[in-house]
């Protein structure tokens, strides 16, 4: 007889084979590998509200919407596949998935399988529409100020808290007036050309 | 009582495909094998929908599975308990569309638009524990329904 094979005998007589899964409170045990995939562990501070998450999702599990100045995010256990994939994009790591695997639910209990967090978004000064999270509006302005050379920080950063507050058509209209619209370049060239 | 603990100790599964991808079900008989000893609860899997309290039902439920599915379950008899397993018997799972314009045109969608399930199991494919503890809850439902169902009075 084989050496591993006298392992596994002695192996199988000193230790049970079986998984007692369901059994009392203190002796509750089950195999839990390491990256394992279970419920959803939101950190909502770090959420920006970005929704590159319910982008990315396969199932459509993760949703994002919008109601009145607040965006609503939410996770339907019953479609995630647990695929990993809104945490692979989250730029903020506000999501991660832990191993809490025990997620059978009766029909009772079924709200329990929706994971619910809520971000505010902030209004056009022009318009009053509402853009983006607040959150987010300020998580660019940091970054586009970070990779700015340190002569032109100061303008550019008071600059940004107009443009950044303006909804997508207002910004528009407030670039072709100050003279920052690409349009009025290709009038200019296309004027050149016919001249 | 003796009925009520007859059936929290010796619930009988029947294990009903309704398409996917057959992930699910190699879970379940995964939970069936020794390593997870699932007739020391007394779960058994039996042959014939005839002998079940549980039905376990795997998969999203495609068009021309219906009249199957009822079939089988109308033959179960009460009180009878519905375990659905995985992301597509739940909700779709990955076969429903991820929008409506997308809807898929071969499925009903989740299985409670044919019949009434219980206990929902989430996961793609569910741990073979994660299945044992929805079995667990069915038992629960099905020790309640023994109670007080009408068929079992005489």
């Amino acid at each position: 007889m084989s050496r591993a094979l006298m392992k596994e005998l002695i192996k199988g007589l000193l230790k049970p084979f079986t998984i007692g899964y369901p059994s009392v409170a203190p002796r509750k045990y089950a195999q839990i590998v390491e990256g394992l995939r279970g419920k959803h562990e939101v950190q909502e501070d770090k959420c920006i509200g970005c929704g590159a998450c319910a982008r990315r999702c396969s199932t459509g599990a993760l949703k994002l919407t919008d109601h009145e100045f607040k965006r609503t995010l939410s996770v339907s256990l019953k479609e995630c596949i647990f695929c990993y994939r809104c945490v692979e994009v989250c730029p903020e790591d506000a999501l991660s998935l832990s191993t809490d695997f025990e997620l059978a639910r009766t029909r009772d209990e079924e709200r329990d399988l929706e994971i619910k967090w809520m971000n505010e978004l902030s209004k056009c000064l022009n318009c009053g529409k509402p853009i983006t999270t607040s959150k987010q509006i300020e998580r660019v302005r940091e970054r586009v100020i970070e990779n700015i050379a340190p002569q032109a920080k100061g303008v550019i950063a008071e600059d940004l808290k107009v443009f950044l507050n303006y909804c997508p058509a207002c910004r528009k209209e407030l670039a072709y007036k100050l003279g920052f619209h690409p349009a009025k370049y290709y009038l200019v060239l296309s004027t050149r050309n016919v001249t | 009582m003796m009925r009520r603990r007859a059936f929290r100790y010796s619930p009988w599964i029947f294990h009903l495909h309704c398409g996917g991808c057959n992930g699910c079900d190699i879970e379940l008989l995964a939970t069936l094998t020794p390593r997870y000893d699932v007739e020391r609860l007394g779960i058994k899997l039996v042959s014939s929908p005839r002998h079940a309290d549980i039905l376990v039902v795997t998969g999203p439920m495609p068009k021309h599975i219906i009249p199957f599915a009822k079939r089988v379950y109308e033959q179960v008899p009460e009180p009878k308990v519905v375990v659905a397993v995985g992301s597509c018997a739940c909700s779709g799972g990955v076969f429903a569309g991820i929008d409506v314009n997308e809807e898929n045109y071969a499925l009903v969608g989740p299985i409670d638009k044919v019949f009434p399930v219980d206990v929902y199991v989430p996961g793609c494919p569910p741990k073979p524990e994660a299945i044992i503890q929805g079995i667990a809850k069915a038992i629960q439902v099905l020790s309640t329904k023994a109670v007080s169902s009408k068929s079992l009075r005489r």
